[in-house]
This record gives C-alpha cells, structure tokens and sequence, in this order.
C-alpha cells in the first residue's frame, strides 16, 4: 500500500484539474474494475467480482431504485475525493510575484515558505509581504515568488488562473508518513487497496468506488456520482484531525485505528452505520475510534451523497492525520491498513438484504 | 446603440432598458417575465414556465442540448410589516449592500408608488451614532402614510420594494441602470434566442429565477432539461476604481467578457473555460478572466444536478453592482454576445466536446 | 366534532412526541409513535432509508391521482457526548440551534444504549467565577453533564456520540397553551394529525401524503429532500414552528401571537398559487392567519423540498411557538386545531385542475 499511497501523491491534482490522479487511479484500478469516467471528471469503478461482474458499469441506474442490475444484493459505494488543496493565481504583480487565492482550505499559517508547483513543473515559494505582522496575515498578503524579476519574466512562467500545489511528496516522519496531497490520496489508496483484496477475495455485494472531484472544497461531484449509482449504502473516507500539540478539540489520535465519525457540519452519521461500522471491527479484531465533531475544514462528501436520489444511508470513516492544519498532513500506515481492513471485513460478507438502510 | 427590430406592427424600444426598469425580486419574477415574452414570444420560440417559475425558450431540435442561463431576479427590499407611525418596515431579499440604503428614493409595490429611505437626522446622533451603518430593519420606507391603516392601504406585507433608478447613458459606452445583474445577461440570452437555428444544437434558453438566494431556478431546470453542458452569463463585480489593487479589482470595464475561473460553488469546468478563451484570442475578442473566487452564479447550481454537467460562466463587468444604480460598458455587452456566439457556433460545428 | 374532545387528542398526541423526540439519527421511537398516532387515518405507511415516516392517505380519485404532501420534522435539538473527562463528567457538542443561554443548570437525559441516564448541566460555580465571567454566556465547550456516577461507571455505559437531550416534559398552562421539550416540531405532527382526521369525513380526491421527516435540524434537509425524490408529490406544505410574540422579542412583524392562528409563509419558497389556496381557504373558512415574510430561506423542509424533482411547488405553514429550541416551548392548541383545519381544507380542493396550474405563473 505505501506503493500506492506513493504513486497517488506523486500526481498533480488540485480541485477542478484531477486529470493526473484519475489516470493513476484508473491505471491502478484496471486489473480489478470496470473503469470510467463520468462529465465532471470523477473516477468510478465496479469492482470484478461475482456480483459486480454482471453489471455494465456505465449505465446510470434511475434515482432511488437501491439494489442494482447486477442482482439483488444491495449496491454499496466508497468514496474518496481525488483533489488537494492548492492556490489559484489571480494577479501576476508589475514586479514578477503572483497573488493568489486559496482553494479548498489552507491555513494562512503555514504558507509562508511552501514550496508550490504548477503542472507545467514551475516551481515558485509563497512568501509573506514585507513587513508583514502576524495579526495582519491573511491569503491576501502573500504572493508566490519564482525567483524571477519583472511581470514579463513571470508570464513566461505562469499566468493568471494558474494553479500552484505544495510540491509533491511523501516524507517518512516517525512512525508516520507527510505529504501535502494526503488528503486526500491516503483515502484513493485505501479504497485501491480495498478493491484489490475484495477481487482477490471474492466479494458477494457489488461495490462501485467513486474518485470525486473537487471534494477538497466540499461535498461536490460525488453527490452526481452518486445519484447514476444508485447505491444503498455508501462508505466516505477522508481524513479526521488528529490530537496535536496543546489543547485541542478533537479526540482522534493517529495509531488508534480508523475514526467513525459521528458529525461534521450539514451531516449527521447514521447510529446504525457506526454500529455496522463497529461490528465489522469487533469481528476482525481491529482496532477503533470515534471521532464525534469534525470541523469545518474536514467536511467530507458525504452529506452531499446521502442526498442522492431517495437517500443514501451514508457513514465516514477518517483516517486520523496529524499537521493536518499544516500544509503536510500525517498520517499511520497502520490506520490505512486497519481501515483497509475493516472495509474487506464489512463487504466480504453478504450483506444483509432485510436491513432497514436497504429496504428503507 | 442596442436596438433589436422586435418585428412589424411593435414600436421599436430599448431591450436592455425595459429590463433594467423591469421590477423583479426573488420569488416575484413576473415583471421580467412579461418584458422577456412581449419579446421572443410568438416569433421565435416556445415560451413555457416550469414549476418554480423559470422561464424556458427552446430553440433547435439539434442532438447536442446546451443550456445557456440567465437569472431574472435582482436584489432589493420586501415590506415586512407596518409601524404605528405610517412608515414601512422593510426585510432585504438578496445580498444587498445594506450601506447604500439610506436617502434612496423606492418604488413600492406593483402600483410602484413613491417612497424614500430615511434616516435619523444625523445632527440628532452622537459621534459613534453617526459612524454606525444602518441595518435593515432599523430602517422604513416612508410613502407619506400618516398612520398604520393608511400604510396598509398602499401595500401588503410581501410586497417588494424597488430602487427608483432610471437607464441612463452616461456616455457613448457607459449605462447607468439598476438590476445589470442580471438584465445584462438576459438581454444577452435575448439576443441569442433570436439568432437562426443552429441544426445540432438544442438551445435551450432558461431564464432562472431565485439566483440571488441560491441559484435555486437553475438547480431545478438542469433537472428536468438534461442538458450536455450549461453556460451562465451574470453580471459580475467590476471594482476598477482608486483605493483597489487587482486581484480585488475583480474585473475592469471596458476589457471585454469576464471568464470565470471559479467562484464559491463550482471549480469552471476547465476545458469549457480553455476553449472560450481560445476562441476570443483567435476571433480578436477581448477578454478577461474574473479575478475573485467569491460569490456564486447559476453555473454553480448546475453542475451537480443529475449524473453531472459540465458548466462555466461568462460575465459582464458590472461597477457598484448590487447596489442602486450600477454602471456596464455596451461594449463589453455586445463583445459577451460575440464569446457566447462563437461558442455555440463551434458546438455546433462538432468543433469541441466538453 | 366537540372541541373538548379534539384538544384533548392533540395533547396526547403532543404528550408522545415530546417523549420520543431525539436529535437526528435516532429518530426510531418517533417514527413508531406515528405509526401507532397517524396509524388509524393511513391506508399505508413506511419509513424511508434515512429514516423518515411516510404515511399515505388514499384519495378518492380515479387513478392516476394527484399527490399532495405534508411535512414535518421529527428530530430535535439536542448535543451528543464528545468525551468523558476525569471525574465521569460528559462534554457535549451541539446538534442544530440550541440556545446556550439557557443551559446552565438544566436537567437533560443521556440517551445511553443501556437505558437513559439523568443529569445536569454544570459549569465552574458562581462563586468561583470572576464577575466578568458570570456575566457572559457560558460556551458549551465549558459545560458538562453530571451524571452523579462512579467515573469508571460513566466510561463503561456512556460512549463518544451518545445523544443527549433537555429532560422532557409537557405542562398544560391556562388558555389552552402547552409548555413542552421538544413542541418543534410535535406542534407541526399534530397539525398533520388533525388534518388527517378532518379529511377522513370531508373526502379528498388528492392522494394526501405526510412525511415525519428525519434530520431537518442539522444538515441539508436530508429527510425531507430524499422523501420528497421518493414521493415524488405535485405540491407539498412544510408545517413547522415560528415565532411567537414576546416582549423584547425585537421585530414585531416577524412574530405572531399566540391564538392569532397559523403564520402563512410568503416569500420565494412560498409558490404564489399554492399560497393563494391557503389564504383563499382560511377567509372563506374564517380561519384567523398572520402572514410571514421570508425574502430568502424559510429554514423549513420546504426550502429543500422546493427544488428537487424538477422543482415542486411548495407553500410553509407555521404555529407561533414562545421560546424556541429551549426545554419550555410554549405553543396555543387553538393553533394546532385551526391549523389542521385549514390544510385539510385546502388538500380537499386539491385536484388534476389545481395541480397542472401550478406551473401557470403569470
């Protein structure tokens, strides 16, 4: 799974040009699913197995019809966003620095001094305007340097409406592992990995997984994803904040296991999704949490895909990261692994056809 | 000068004026309705209202199905009850900028009769008192009632209440009206409506209502219209003006067709917004990109409804926009025709798919 | 129908909704309690994947009929445990707008999976406080729940999620008003209920529907948007609380008096023809009304319902409720009677004319 994990974050891919990780993630996906991508650029796969098989991946299922074509197991979907957050340029300065806004959320913070790429592969560093107080910082008063003089030099190099990500990598730190495009890569290689020993395992409930765009602003394209899929169930991952340093307001800890989420704004999660969620990873001896709030800046797809024709029953399942509000978020190869896990626990079982999220 | 020939037997007028003088808030879009059917109705297309008050016109029967969106409500005020006095209280409908709101002249009502908006004399209010900007509801329209019944006698709870601004040329290029968002894009839409048939495209023209309080008309017709792709034409902020630096200067009169690159609902959908672009350099049209990332338009309400849409929004630089009296440059408004057109044109000719 | 014997169901009725409300999620024991209150007057009933109730009342039309539906919400506010902190104390999270003036002291039950458990909300003590800080309002990061249990006891039975709600109870006051937890939105499942039972003898041709919706306190309207897709109904009412008169309350147009009748919504999530039935209803019928003007969002299931489907016509229906989202919402039974009075009125007259009309503006 480091491979992977590896392989994903070395794409550029900030919200709204996914292009690069979809094509790795299609790539990975190939030997396992029926892969395709819909309009709006998400990457959707019916895995190959038994009861997938039978199902033309590619044909929308009307809204609200549950279980689908491929026979009369109910249809679940897991879910992962394939943007990172990045800067947009809007302004390219008389003297060669470039201004810009911050899509998807990105503390002011901890841009001063990041290193950003383009996806030509110009390298620029965000710096802070001169003389600039810490009460004063905002996006507005910084700009990306690229170490050339002049707007002249710079519209060689860049334009407005640009993109700069923090340049790719994965770094080992501790027991963890840092990158800026974690969130959410570690969640695309969960679901890789995932689809990969369902197939290899055999999987008796056809499952689709969506790659989605521009979920690192909030729940979007996989709500569309969802709607031409039909599903009755669906499974988001993403990363939780995780304890740092000093007071903090979540109680996620990196190490502990994947974080059932309970709340973030606009989504509440179904008890008996958590408890789903719970039994499978009593079963397979996992290791658990509960994370009970995610703020704002955590919001996952999700209550964007319960939305989705007559009601998805729709849980989260987090994947605790530290510096997650730094631009390089860390996360536990052990949690993906415990996540990935649990995810093969729930789904290698039939599930059950009686169960109120299904019938509704 | 932007006149249309509306046909024999009409007397000739001013599209983009009428529809600026047209009165239409969120939820109460007849007016605008009205103006848009004396227009395209009965010569051009069918003209039908969905079920939350859109207005569709459906040109061509071609297999590429486009829909081009326009949003008919403007932002203003709705009276929201009747003080003891005689005046009105007032609740804002849309996102207006609350600080232009005193000493402005209204029009209350369908009968569109006279009010102002006051304030308390300022030589009556201490310092920090004079420095306060006035919300809402410490404010009333005054249409010279002299009691509570007689106050209700003029207008209802719910009625809206309108700037009393008129169209005016302020130069060869520049106009002066209120509501250029979004009768700017309407006139737009208009003028394309009328255009020929193209033979593979289905244009669909929506004029949406509710944009300003959340892109809802748009959401619903991507529903039911299915289309390939939507382009929305809004107006957009235009801040060109001393104290503001770009990016903040959003976009500048007189540079043509804003592009925009994303705004707080939607990430354009790059390949539309790479071929508009290429289009203006090739034909010679000038154009810009809008530099905010803020605010929304009826792109963003698209772009999610059913399996997906690609969608991208074209604007129309717009100074003080959201406030009385706005200011558009016709160019920029006859250039956003020419974008829009060569757009279509190439749909049609298999030239780009999205 | 005697009036003694109709107040007498709606407080029942309230009694059992009140009791089993819960923030959203478990909204299982409300569901069941309709099915057993609205049971009587539905010739079928559900509850969809999101777990909200639907019932329907067959119309006495040929088929195909039309479908018009009445929504109101079953869950709550309410908080969920974040953790337990040394000492077996709980720290709570808000779900949906709960008033955090006046939770300091207040007597709520943790709904533990073992059975509810009894507790108060405490804070550092008065006299501990410093004078600035007594007089501000405590942020609910700071306050936590007492349970009066042994620590260990605490972590064994009280899990990270577990919903926690202001202690209910229902008091009759005078007049016919009701103070309850919870009245928003019982007082909108009441209206639905005596609407149900006026049609059963008045006869409709429409099919009527009505949806307990699930979730419509904390997210997108979940419940009711998923209901409604599933539904799929001609024109739908959202039946929900509004502001009751007070003083000091502040605006006066936005509130309405308790007895007055129901507050009919007016407003762009209000559809001028659907809204024009109300009010044509309520004068002929002598229903008392206020009008609400809501330029924007109503804050109801309708602004949700409104553009789903290709877009339904949606009208919002309101009782004046005193002191919302805090443990003694107050509300007139008058209120609820005139108010289901006047939607079986206007869903009797709901037909294929009525309904194709809908997209008829101007």
């Amino acid at each position: 799974m480091r491979e992977t994990l590896e392989r994903l974050c070395a794409a550029w891919g900030p919200s709204g040009r996914e292009e690069a990780v979809a094509a790795e993630v299609s790539a990975l996906l190939g030997p396992v699913a029926a892969v395709r991508t819909d309009p709006l650029g998400n990457v959707i796969a019916t895995l190959r197995t038994v009861a997938g098989s039978g199902s033309p991946a590619g044909v929308p299922q009307a809204a609200g019809q549950g279980p689908g074509p491929a026979g009369p197991r109910p249809r679940v979907m897991l879910c992962a966003h394939l943007d990172q957050p990045s800067l947009l340029v809007t302004e390219v300065t008389r003297d060669g620095f470039l201004r810009f806004s911050p899509v998807g959320h990105l503390d002011p913070l901890y841009l001063p001094g990041q290193r950003v790429v383009n996806r030509e592969g110009t390298v620029g560093v965000v710096v802070a305007e001169d003389g600039l107080v810490p009460k004063d910082l905002g996006p507005g008063k910084l700009a990306i340097d690229l170490g050339v003089s002049g707007r002249e030099a710079a519209e060689r190099l860049s334009a407005v409406g640009d993109v700069f990500c923090p340049a790719a990598g994965v770094l080992a730190l501790g027991d963890l592992l840092s990158g800026p495009a974690l969130d959410d890569r570690a969640g695309c290689a969960v679901l890789v990995e995932t689809a990969r020993r369902l197939v290899s395992a055999g999987c008796p409930n056809p499952v689709d997984l969506v790659f989605s765009v521009q979920g690192a602003i909030g729940p979007r394209g996989a709500r569309p994803a969802a709607h031409g899929l039909g599903p009755a169930l669906a499974l988001v991952v993403d990363l939780a904040p995780a304890r740092g340093v000093g007071k903090s307001e979540s109680t996620v800890e990196v190490g502990k296991g994947p974080a059932l989420r309970v709340k973030e704004p606009g989504y509440v999660a179904p008890p008996r999704v958590r408890q789903l969620l719970i039994e499978a990873a009593r079963a397979a001896g996992l290791p658990y949490q509960v994370e009970v709030v995610a703020p704002e800046a955590a919001t996952s797809d999700a209550g964007g895909v319960e939305l989705a024709g007559s009601g998805v029953v729709t849980g989260v399942i987090g994947l605790p990261a530290r510096l997650q509000r730094g631009l390089t978020p860390a996360v536990s190869l052990a949690d993906l692994e415990s996540t990935v896990r649990l995810l093969v626990e729930l789904l290698s079982r039939p599930l059950d056809r009686t169960a109120p999220w299904v019938t509704g | 000068m932007l006149r249309l020939d509306p046909g024999p037997g009409r007397p000739p007028s001013d599209l983009l004026e009428e529809l600026t003088q047209a009165c239409s808030l969120s939820g109460d879009e007849g007016e605008v309705r009205a103006v848009l059917r004396r227009w395209l109705g009965g010569t051009v297309c069918e003209l039908y209202t969905d079920n939350i008050g859109n207005l569709i016109c459906r040109r061509g029967q071609g297999p590429v199905r486009v829909i081009v969106a326009a949003h008919m409500d403007e932002v203003g005020l709705v009276v929201a009850g009747h003080d003891d006095s005689g005046l009105l209280r007032v609740k804002e409908s849309g996102g207006l900028d609350v600080r232009v709101l005193p000493g402005r002249a209204v029009l209350v009502g369908r009968p569109k009769v006279p009010g102002v908006i006051g304030a308390p004399a300022v030589h009556l209010l201490d310092e920090d008192e004079a420095e306060r900007v006035l919300p809402s509801r410490e404010l009333y329209v005054d249409v010279g009632a002299r009691s509570k019944e007689e106050a209700a006698e003029v207008a209802a709870p719910g009625d809206p209440v309108y700037f009393a601004t008129s169209f005016e040329r302020l130069s060869d290029r520049v106009v002066k009206a209120k509501a250029l968002d979004d009768r700017v894009g309407c006139y737009i839409l208009a003028r394309l409506l009328l255009d020929p048939e193209r033979e593979n495209l289905t244009l669909l023209g929506v004029f949406t209502v509710q944009e300003e309080v959340g892109l809802r008309g748009a959401r619903v017709a991507a529903q039911h219209l299915a289309p390939r792709l939507a382009l929305a034409v809004d107006g957009t902020s235009a801040a060109d003006v001393p104290g503001v630096e770009p990016p903040q200067t959003c976009t500048h009169l007189g540079r043509g067709p804003a592009v925009s690159l994303m705004d707080g609902t939607i990430v354009m959908h790059e390949r539309i917004r790479e071929h508009l672009v290429g289009l203006a350099r090739r034909h010679g049209v000038p154009w810009q990109y809008r530099r905010l990332t803020t605010a929304g338009t009826d792109a963003g309400g698209i772009f999610l409804e059913r399996t997906g849409i690609p969608a991208c929004t074209v604007a129309v630089p717009c100074r003080y926009i959201h406030s009385p009296a706005s200011l558009a440059d016709l160019d920029d408004i006859e250039h956003t025709l020419t974008l829009l057109r060569l757009l279509l044109d190439s749909l049609d000719k298999g030239e780009f798919e999205p | 129908m005697p009036v003694e014997v109709v107040l007498l169901d709606i407080l029942e009725f309230l009694r059992e909704l009140c009791r089993t409300a819960a923030v959203r999620g478990y909204e299982e024991p409300s569901c069941a309690a309709l099915g057993r209150l609205w049971g009587p007057w539905l010739d079928e009933t559900r509850t969809t994947r999101l777990g909200s109730f639907v019932g329907l009342a067959r119309g006495r039309g040929p088929e195909p009929r039309p479908r018009f539906a009445a929504v109101a919400h079953l869950d709550a506010v309410g908080f969920v445990v974040t953790r337990v902190e040394d000492g077996g104390f709980l720290r709570l999270a808000k779900v949906g707008g709960v008033d955090r003036r006046l939770l300091l002291g207040q007597e709520v039950e943790v709904l533990a999976p073992g059975g509810p458990l009894p507790g108060v909300i405490g804070a550092k003590p008065p006299h501990l406080s410093s004078g600035e800080e007594r007089k501000r309002v405590v942020p609910v990061e700071e306050l936590y729940v007492d349970l009066g249990l042994d620590p260990a006891v605490v972590r064994e039975r009280v899990p990270p999620g577990t919903p926690v709600h202001y202690r209910r109870q229902v008091l009759t006051l005078r007049n016919g008003r009701v103070s309850g937890t919870y009245l928003d939105d019982a007082a909108g499942l009441a209206v639905l209920a005596v609407a149900l039972e006026e049609l059963r003898s008045l006869g409709h041709e429409a099919d009527f529907i009505v949806i307990g919706s699930a979730g419509e306190e904390a997210g997108r309207f979940a419940g009711a948007v998923t209901a409604a897709s599933d539904v799929r109904p001609h024109a739908a009412v959202a039946v929900d609380v509004t502001f009751g008169s007070y003083p000091g309350q502040g605006d006066p147009t936005g509130t309405f008096p308790l007895g007055g009748g129901p507050a009919i919504g007016l407003g762009p999530n209000c559809h001028p023809i659907l809204t024009r039935l109300f009010r044509t209803v309520a004068d002929e019928a002598g229903i008392p009304y206020g009008l609400e003007v809501m330029p924007g969002s109503s804050g109801t299931d309708a602004w949700g319902v409104q553009t789903v489907c290709g877009g339904i016509p949606t009208a919002v229906l309101s009782i004046p409720l005193r002191y919302m989202h805090t443990p003694v919402e107050t509300v007139s039974l008058d209120d609820i009677r005139l108010a289901g009075h006047l939607l079986a009125q206007a869903a009797s007259r709901v037909d294929w004319a009525f309904v194709e009309g809908l997209s008829c503006f101007d």
